[in-house]
């Protein structure tokens, strides 16, 4: 038995999408109301959790692989695998500004907000250059309009929220994709199976 | 303000009754394999100079390190781990002794965490250093040392896994100025990122696309040896398969797995590495390999090779199984009188004998005795009354 943990959502839906194509019976994915564990053909048991959770679950051993963005596993950087790519979820980590503004002005200390500091932290020490770090948990394109940061660093899309608020893209921190992981033993001893779902879902490891 | 005084820091955990005699019967089977080969045990202080760490092949990264001041002020760190002050011992205490020298350990270390992922930051270690041993019957003592402490703690639930640092080592060494992020990428099995800085490579990347993804049973040795034929790494293929045939003779083959792109956390392994993973348990019980480099931190050029296995990790494993037989029979004994029962008597050596714990019972009344030998789960209950004679109760 395989257990694969799902980050509930998009990467759920698409995932799903993937699953579908190669052949897989998902009804039971796509109707599962409310459970959390759904077993299929005796050979899969997928559960549905929250990104970080994904990886703690995977971390610890007690699902062998799953689905989770590249963005969760750059903050939480945990000893797990990243065995492949997956063609969905694609976004980037990009360090925005007001409009017009220039961050790096001055001498004064600059001030970052953001819901990844692990990423923003590491971004700022590979260039060598002191910041301080706001931790938001909602929209973090307030903080520069109410000016509580000089910039933020953000997952950005299509980037029409950040133009809506009157932000713009300096700089790209990261390109982020959805990511299938494995925990480092299971990929060890249940290597046959996880070779044989990559194949399933067209994944070349 | 709140006060810690009944809690432990995060990462630390106290030992009470079964865990510790599980602890030390674990201990005690592995120390016996390791006096067996002739390995002596070595104490070294749990603090250490800053120093030692700070730089060169040995090194730790501050983060990690639980660190203090002297009376004088100078930088004093709680060991990290055992290999490197063996190695500061070695170079001050034991440079004229004969080689090689058999040593083993059974000490914590301190090591921080990030908090919440359950691992600890200090581990009761157990290991071996074989200083000043090279080549081929070194390697397999090692790894025969290593194999069968495992089955001292788990039976045949377990596999071990080996690697050479000298086939990824010599493959990341022709990357110029890729190496670091192409070691980075191999010691997280992150394929995505192994394929891209692959694909900057031409030829060179594809024997690191493939080497990667070469981890299994004994048959991806043949396919190392057609990938590498033309590497300057074919050697350390064969090293491993002399390696596998010496296990083979002990009988030790079955619990063993190869990866051929180990690259372990420290950078100071030179040759053959090896860990131990337990199915279901997400890190690894014992990890080890040669570092024949790591003596030159102290100018010294002597090889060493040895490993280390991580007991916290195995007594969570230990204790999910069933250890009854650890606990032996107890039984109270109670005196009416005032006079104490003496521990040689002839009853007491009786009940020995049977393979008894003798405790006294310290309260004043039989029933308080009764009631406390059913909390500490004691199957006997024998009272000595004031003419001398005694009656048993069972619990």
């Amino acid at each position: 038995m395989l257990n694969i943990a799902l980050t509930k959502g998009r990467l759920e839906e698409k995932t799903i999408e993937l699953l579908e194509k190669a052949g897989i019976k998902c009804s039971g994915l796509v109707d599962k109301g409310r459970k959390l564990v759904v077993e299929i053909d005796g050979i899969y048991r997928f559960i549905f959790a929250k990104a970080c959770d994904v990886v703690t679950y995977v971390e610890r051993g007690v699902s062998d692989i799953g689905v989770v963005g590249k963005d969760t596993l750059m903050e939480m950087k945990r000893p797990v695998n990243e065995i492949a790519a997956l063609p969905f979820g694609r976004c980037r980590f990009a360090l925005a500004v007001l409009k017009g503004r220039n961050f790096y002005s001055g001498y004064s200390l600059k001030t970052v907000a953001t819901k990844y500091p692990e990423v923003t932290k590491e971004y700022f020490e590979t260039k060598d250059y002191p910041i301080e770090i706001v931790k938001i948990e909602g929209s973090v394109e307030l903080a520069p309009i109410l000016n509580l940061a000089d910039g933020i660093v953000d997952i950005v899309e299509t980037g029409s929220t950040l133009k809506e608020n009157g932000l713009e893209v300096i700089e790209t921190v990261e390109e982020i994709s959805a990511r299938l992981i494995s925990n480092p033993v299971s990929l060890k001893t249940k290597k046959q199976e996880i070779m044989n779902f990559c194949k399933k879902i067209s994944v070349n490891l | 303000m709140k006060r810690y005084d009944k809690i432990t820091p995060e990462g630390t955990m106290d030992y009470l009754f079964k865990e510790c005699k599980i602890r030390r019967n674990a201990e005690n089977r592995v120390r016996n394999l390791f006096e067996d080969y002739g390995y002596d045990e070595v104490m070294t202080t749990s603090l250490e100079f800053y120093d030692v760490f700070s730089e060169g092949v040995g090194r730790v990264s501050q983060n990690e390190l639980y660190t203090l001041t002297d009376g004088s002020g100078r930088l004093i760190t709680m060991r990290p781990d055992s290999t490197k002050p063996i190695a500061r011992l070695f170079a001050s205490r034991l440079k004229d002794f004969v080689l090689p020298i058999k040593l083993y350990y059974s000490q914590p270390v301190f090591k921080r965490n990030l908090s919440f992922n359950r691992k600890s930051d200090e581990i009761l270690q157990m290991g071996i250093e074989l200083i000043g041993g090279t080549g081929f019957k070194s390697d397999l003592e090692i790894l025969i040392l290593g194999i069968k402490s495992m089955k001292e703690l788990f039976g045949n639930d377990f596999f071990v896994e080996i690697g050479h640092m000298g086939i990824i080592g010599s493959i990341l060494n022709s990357f110029g100025p890729f190496k670091e992020n192409a070691k980075s990428a191999i010691s997280k099995k992150n394929f995505p990122e192994i394929d891209l800085i692959a694909s900057k490579l031409g030829e060179k990347g594809k024997i690191l696309k493939e080497i990667s993804r070469l981890f299994g049973g004994k048959e991806i040795l043949s396919q190392a040896k057609s990938i590498l034929k033309d590497n300057e790494s074919f050697s350390a293929v064969l090293e491993l398969e002399k390696l596998y045939q010496g296990l083979m003779n002990e009988g030790l083959q079955d619990n063993i797995l190869f990866d051929l792109s180990i690259v372990n956390d420290y950078q100071y392994y030179t040759g053959l590495v090896f860990r131990c993973f337990v199915d279901g348990v997400g890190t690894e019980v014992m990890s080890g390999g040669r570092y024949d480099s790591l003596y030159g931190d102290y100018g010294l050029n002597i090889p060493a090779i040895g490993f280390a296995i991580n007991f916290n990790e195995a007594l969570e494993i230990l204790s999910k199984k069933e250890i009854d037989d650890l606990d032996r029979k107890k039984a109270v004994i109670f005196s009416t009188s005032n006079t104490p029962v003496n521990f040689d008597s002839p009853m007491i050596i009786d009940l020995k004998e049977k393979g008894y714990r003798c405790i006294f019972s310290l309260c004043d009344s039989l029933e308080d005795t009764l009631n406390w030998a059913e909390a500490i789960k004691a199957k006997l209950v024998i009272s000595i009354e004031k003419n001398g004679e005694t009656k048993e109760f069972t619990v």
